[in-house]
């Protein structure tokens, strides 16, 4: 498969990206690319390398071959910090809060890199650091208030349940004010009701705020659903790629994925 | 979760984020920073203990930076504070500088070194630093020992305060109080605001820090920096209220006392170190006055007086792990809450 074509309205565009760990190829001779205000899946089985591709957008694997583009500057070979500074937030499969910390403590951890008060500011407190420190709280709860975590503001993130947890940390790639959002399995584990609240705000994210976001997740009505277009990944490579109700239909997904002739 | 007297009710989020968030605690401290100024009324002879604290508090504010907020182990400390002591007194002797200018330069001095020892904190982590952050220690004991004079000690001048010397135990207190009270408050500060919460989020958790635009290896400096700058004031505070250093004052030994001292008071916490120090140097000194008399009531109990020290703080050590590893800030919240909400269990 060739580079991607190149869009006028790309946001993150991976050109023949390759990451090999010892014998292994998690990722093989892929290429994606995410739009402007787009909603995109990664679907495959597990193993697939879904969780890998965010990785190397957020700079945690580097890839041995390939390049990675964002709002077309070459990111390839930036640092972690560095690309989150450019303006990419991620959510993590297994929760990576920080669950000592009260909920107010990781949303606001999210505005670090919007925040400049130095030592000897932040050290002396009262005036610019304190200003500050105000203003990014009013943005933190604006987030508190549109993921509807008011009564949980307090709680130390441990004592919360899991989709709470799920929240919290959707809250804190949001305080980042991203470009551009990695959800990994923000639904996994949750209940039906906290699925379909979980929805509602990556829809309005998407409706509201444009966010430009690529999805993982393993409910497939979900996905179906929520999803502007879908890639579908096999043993790192990519299978297929396309409108939503065009994948459910494509018989290498079915045989590679779903195994079977329905889609649930 | 916190619990808040009723009626006490905050219209802004500046007040929420108040240091002192209640008026008992702003009443609480006014009390504290009065009965600290006039604590030379009250203690007399005993005031060294006071003035030993607020030296020793504020280096353990440093190492509470570094390893409590920052979670980095150093097992170098009293070598940062080594630093200062001899900084300060090259600037004061060789230089003939005034003291505040060999307090700055102390200051500054360690924290550019401490930046420099806590550039491999990126690549080793846990007990290698330990290892490594010891063998800094070492070095820096082998220098002093080989350069300074040997362990004969060095002598350092009073310190002068625009002309005036300050010989007396009481006028040196009324010229450590706000150097304590403030590099405290600035330590408070920072833990709550930006560099706080960053280096927290290394501690808690590096890689979600990194997605969260934290540079690891700033803030791992940084940390090492600020903290080895505390220690670096403490240790020319210490020059010059001891008036003489050697090599024996800042051994691996005072290095694991500064870590008792912020585990004791509480890791992350802000009145930890104080706290921690204070316990320490008492419990040092109480042991000093109670085992000879002690060994005198029990003859035979003379073979055990000798590592005394030793054997109560491990002792001390190992409970406050098992029963409350929050420490004496943490038991002091509890206290606070039970007080809050008494008679009530909840």
């Amino acid at each position: 498969m060739g580079p991607a074509t190149p869009l006028a309205d790309t946001v993150l565009r991976i050109e023949r990206v390759t990451l090999r760990f010892v014998g292994l190829t998690a990722i093989d001779d892929l290429s994606l690319a995410v739009r402007a205000g787009e909603l995109l899946g990664i679907i495959g089985p597990n193993g697939a390398g879904k969780t890998s591709v965010l990785n190397c957008i957020s700079g945690f694997y580097h890839p041995q071959a390939g390049r990675i583009l964002f709002r077309d500057q070459d990111i390839t070979h930036r640092p972690a910090h560095a690309r989150a500074r450019l303006g990419i937030a991620r959510t993590f499969q297994n929760i990576a809060l920080y669950p000592g910390m009260t909920v107010l403590a990781n949303i606001t951890s999210g505005r670090l890199l919007h925040m400049r008060a130095g030592v000897l500011a932040g050290g002396v407190y009262w005036g610019p650091a304190q200003r500050e420190l105000v203003r990014h709280r009013e943005r933190v709860e604006e987030i508190i208030d549109f993921l509807e975590l008011e009564g949980h503001r307090d709680h130390r993130v441990a004592e919360l349940a899991y989709g709470v947890q799920k929240k919290v940390e959707l809250g804190r790639a949001l305080a980042m004010e991203p470009r551009l959002l990695l959800l990994d399995e923000p639904m996994a584990g949750m209940t039906a009701d906290e699925k379909a609240d979980m929805a509602r705000y990556i829809l309005e994210l998407r409706e509201v705020r444009g966010i430009p976001m690529i999805l993982i997740e393993h409910d497939m009505g979900v996905v179906m659903d929520l999803c502007d277009r879908l890639v579908v990944m096999d043993y790192g490579r990519k299978i297929a790629e396309g409108l939503p109700e065009a994948i459910q239909h494509d018989p290498r997904v079915i045989q590679a994925y779903l195994g079977e002739e329905t889609v649930a | 979760m916190s619990v808040r007297p009723a009626g006490d009710f905050k219209t802004s989020y500046a007040q929420d984020m108040a240091l002192l968030d209640t008026a008992l605690y702003r009443i609480g401290f006014a009390l504290l920073l009065g009965a600290l100024l006039a604590a030379p009324l009250v203690l007399g002879r005993y005031l060294f203990l006071l003035n030993t604290i607020g030296i020793f508090a504020l280096g353990a504010v440093g190492l509470s930076l570094l390893t409590g907020f920052a979670g980095q182990i150093s097992l170098g400390h009293s070598a940062f504070m080594a630093i200062g002591a001899y900084a300060s007194w090259y600037v004061t002797t060789r230089l003939g500088l005034p003291f505040l200018a060999a307090l700055a330069f102390a200051g500054a001095a360690t924290f550019a070194i401490g930046a420099l020892v806590g550039l491999p904190s990126l690549r080793i982590k846990g007990l290698y630093l330990a290892i490594a952050t010891m063998a800094f220690q070492f070095i820096t004991e082998y220098v002093i020992i080989h350069t300074a004079g040997g362990m004969g000690g060095t002598v350092v001048p009073a310190a002068s305060l625009f002309g005036f010397q300050i010989r007396t135990e009481t006028q040196f207190y009324y010229l450590l109080l706000p150097i304590w009270v403030a590099g405290g408050v600035f330590a408070a500060n920072l833990v709550r605001g930006r560099v706080g919460l960053a280096l927290m989020a290394v501690r808690d958790r590096d890689y979600a820090a990194q997605v969260l635009g934290v540079n690891l290896l700033q803030y791992k400096t940084l940390a090492f920096a600020l903290g080895a700058s505390y220690a670096g004031v403490a240790g020319s505070l210490f020059a010059h209220y001891n008036r003489v250093i050697g090599a024996e004052h800042f051994t691996i030994l005072q290095s694991i006392d500064f870590i008792a001292m912020i585990v004791i008071g509480g890791l992350a916490s802000v009145w930890g170190p104080h706290l921690g120090a204070g316990f320490v140097i008492l419990l040092n000194q109480g042991l000093r006055y109670v085992t000879p008399s002690l060994v005198t009531l029990l003859p035979t109990f003379a073979r055990a007086a000798t590592p005394l020290r030793e054997i109560v703080f491990g002792a001390l050590l190992i409970g406050l792990l098992i029963w409350e590893p929050g420490g004496l800030a943490m038991l002091f919240r509890k206290l606070k809450r039970y007080l809050d909400l008494w008679p009530f269990p909840h």
